[in-house]
């Protein structure tokens, strides 16, 4: 049960967060507040981004920030599923005789930094799937549960193709976010590059255990969401597939695949995050709008159509977003 | 709604603005249809002006409760109406869980009061839309005129519709034509083939006989070798006929059934009777004694010889004093110009 006290540090909580992630890492303020979104919802995040925007030290800073156990898996085609949830290894006690010990592997900590992963191969990278969705691992048969909270946040190259495995559908969908990493802009960039003439060092403090994070969650799982916007977010969903009763014209004309339901679960658990990062305490139709990219983007598969016509997945949503709120005359 | 008491001032602003809605749209639409229904009695002619006014007034009233049936808030209306003037949902939120007894939702309802509370009743000011404001004014100044027409056109004041669009709008003009031709024995003087309005007068012609011929008639019956077809309503091809002297004596020989050369278009034509001395026909027919437009015109031997015998005449009168001589010649150089 959530107390006032809850309620009331929330928004501090956030504002010291925010505080201590912007003094490692300059600009993307955007990327920041969605995986600190994503984050407190308890969603894994897919970061994609040129090389050296800071995707990397954003997940560390934000280890760092949240005083949780972190580890960094990079991805490589040789990396091994057992590289990353971990293996049984022969090992003899004191007396010589032999055993099975397992040997926990880099995913066993609450902050995982999956760095370039479409690097891998898709067998590495399934040995993930189970960890993001069940927050747990199995190794021969014996099932561990992973420490809570757990996120992987993932980054990935997009313009390495060579060498490079694309996710599977699968993999995408169970991360919440995908969000694109932009360039720094020119004051941004001086910023960084005078702040890095100094020091490289990363200076961000923990503000918040894990323990809170956890009791944040709760608390943003107790705001109110009004049946229209619930209806409203559910709709969007359903308007990205191009064959379903709600299929909008812009669906039916680009899109081969729609989003799965876990999008509209991200929607509804973001944006009740989200209306009190605003100090709302209920979700408004604004907060579903500005989670549509994030949430949809990884999720909805476009047509040779769109491709030919060189239509992206974030024009696509801004468009079936504007056809949904005209459709249903939401103001 | 249990909240609805905190905002009061809201809900019976909404309310005002359910019945101005209401009375806008209910008018805009009833005068249109007065418009039509004035229009139509002025152009077909309907005396019975105050059915306009009936329906008008019927239909004013039915719209208006329609509308505000539609337009009155009702709670879930009242919250969305004033989450979309920038409450985000709160309110709807509110709504929705006014029955929770839970922590957050009683935090969230302090949260909507205090924004309500805080919201500016101005906003809710109802706003017409200034196409709609332009189609209103249109409207009613539409209905009115078409009515105070249509009530002006019923008591005889002006014209009616009909007759308004009849004088305004020319109708399509028709042209005839009218040919007119001679047979054997005479030719037709004048403008032979014309052209004429509908309803308008044609030129006159005449029909003029060859020597040794007289005429009988024109194909329709006329008898007077001077014709002007008035008020032209059809097509018309008309000849002039003519029979030989010699002929003509022939038949005064042989009475019974006269014989016409060529038959008349419309009808048997009547053979001229005798009116005086001599042969009618001739000296009717006698190229030197022709009316035309309503003017005799005398041959030049004729008039020679009448003025000839007059001078003759007048110099052998003693007796007739000069003034009355002077009169005669006078005339003479009259009828000679």
């Amino acid at each position: 049960m959530i107390n006032e006290k809850d309620i009331n540090d929330f928004s501090q909580k956030i504002k010291e967060i925010y505080e201590q992630i912007n003094r490692d890492v300059i600009g993307i303020k955007e990327v920041i507040e969605g995986t600190v979104v994503a984050m407190i919802a308890g969603g894994n995040v897919l970061l994609e981004g040129v090389p050296g925007v800071g995707k990397t030290r954003l997940v560390r800073t934000l280890g760092r920030v949240f005083g949780l156990p972190f580890s960094r898996i990079q991805f490589t085609p040789d990396l091994m599923p057992a590289d990353v949830t971990g293996t049984n290894m022969v090992v003899k006690d004191e007396n010589g005789k032999t055993s099975f010990e397992f040997q926990e592997g880099p995913i066993f900590a609450s902050i995982i930094l999956a760095d370039e992963i479409n690097r891998a191969t898709p067998k590495t990278q399934s040995a993930l799937l189970e960890a993001m969705q069940e927050h747990k691992v199995t190794v021969m048969g014996v099932s561990r549960q992973l420490q809570e909270p757990f996120f992987v946040l993932a980054t990935q190259n997009p313009i390495e193709q060579d060498g490079t495995y694309p996710l599977p559908e699968a993999q995408m969908d169970r991360f919440m976010f995908k969000i694109l990493v932009p360039n720094p802009g020119l004051e941004d960039l001086m910023t960084i590059v005078n702040l890095t003439q100094k020091t490289m060092e990363e200076v961000a403090d923990t503000v918040c255990s894990g323990e809170e994070l956890l009791r944040m969650r709760e608390t943003a799982n107790n705001i109110p969401v009004a049946n229209d916007v619930l209806t409203y977010a559910m709709i969007l969903v359903a308007a990205t597939h191009p064959t379903g009763e709600y299929a909008s014209e812009t669906a039916k004309k680009y899109l081969r695949l729609g989003a799965s339901p876990r999008a509209g679960q991200a929607f509804i658990s973001c944006g009740k995050v989200k209306a009190l990062i605003k100090g709302r305490y209920n979700v408004a139709y604004d907060d579903i709008d500005e989670l549509a990219t994030m949430i949809l983007r990884h999720r909805i598969k476009l047509n040779f159509e769109a491709v030919a016509d060189r239509v992206s997945p974030d024009t696509i949503i801004e468009e079936i977003i504007q056809e949904v709120r005209s459709k249903y005359k939401i103001k | 709604m249990n909240y609805k008491n905190d905002f009061k001032k809201l809900y019976d602003a909404f309310i005002k603005n359910a019945v101005k809605k209401s009375l806008f749209y209910s008018l805009f639409i009833s005068f249109a249809v007065l418009f039509v229904i004035s229009l139509t009695f002025w152009i077909v002619d309907v005396k019975e002006f105050w059915i306009a006014f009936i329906v008008f007034g019927v239909l004013e009233i039915a719209l208006f409760f329609i509308f505000y049936h539609f337009l009155k808030p009702n709670d879930v209306k009242f919250s969305k109406e004033l989450d979309a003037l920038g409450l985000e949902q709160r309110v709807i939120t509110m709504y929705e869980y006014q029955d929770d007894d839970s922590l957050m939702a009683k935090v969230q309802r302090e949260n909507a009061v205090e924004h309500i509370r805080r919201f500016d009743v101005k906003l809710l000011k109802f706003v017409i839309p200034v196409l709609l404001l332009v189609f209103m004014i249109s409207s009613v100044v539409l209905g009115v005129s078409a009515s105070t027409v249509s009530v002006l056109s019923a008591t005889g004041v002006i014209k009616s519709g009909k007759e308004t669009i009849s004088d305004i709008i020319p109708q399509e003009e028709v042209y005839y034509t009218i040919s007119y031709t001679a047979k054997k024995g005479g030719i037709v003087e004048g403008e032979l083939n014309q052209v004429i309005k509908a309803g308008e007068d044609a030129e006159a012609v005449i029909a003029v006989s060859t020597h040794g011929y007289i005429f009988v008639s024109w194909s329709d019956g006329v008898r007077d070798p001077y014709r002007k077809d008035i008020k032209v309503s059809k097509n018309l091809d008309i000849f002039a006929s003519f029979i030989s002297i010699d002929e003509y004596m022939e038949m005064l020989k042989n009475p019974g059934e006269p014989e016409i050369p060529e038959e008349p278009a419309q009808g048997n034509i009547p053979i001229p009777k005798d009116e005086g001395d001599g042969d009618p026909l001739l000296q009717r027919y006698d190229e030197n004694s022709q009316i035309i437009d309503g003017e005799t015109y005398y041959g030049e031997s004729v008039f020679d010889g009448y003025q000839q015998d007059m001078i003759e005449m007048l110099a052998q009168d003693t007796e007739m004093s000069t003034e009355t001589k002077k009169i005669i010649n006078d005339y003479f150089d009259t009828i000679e110009k």
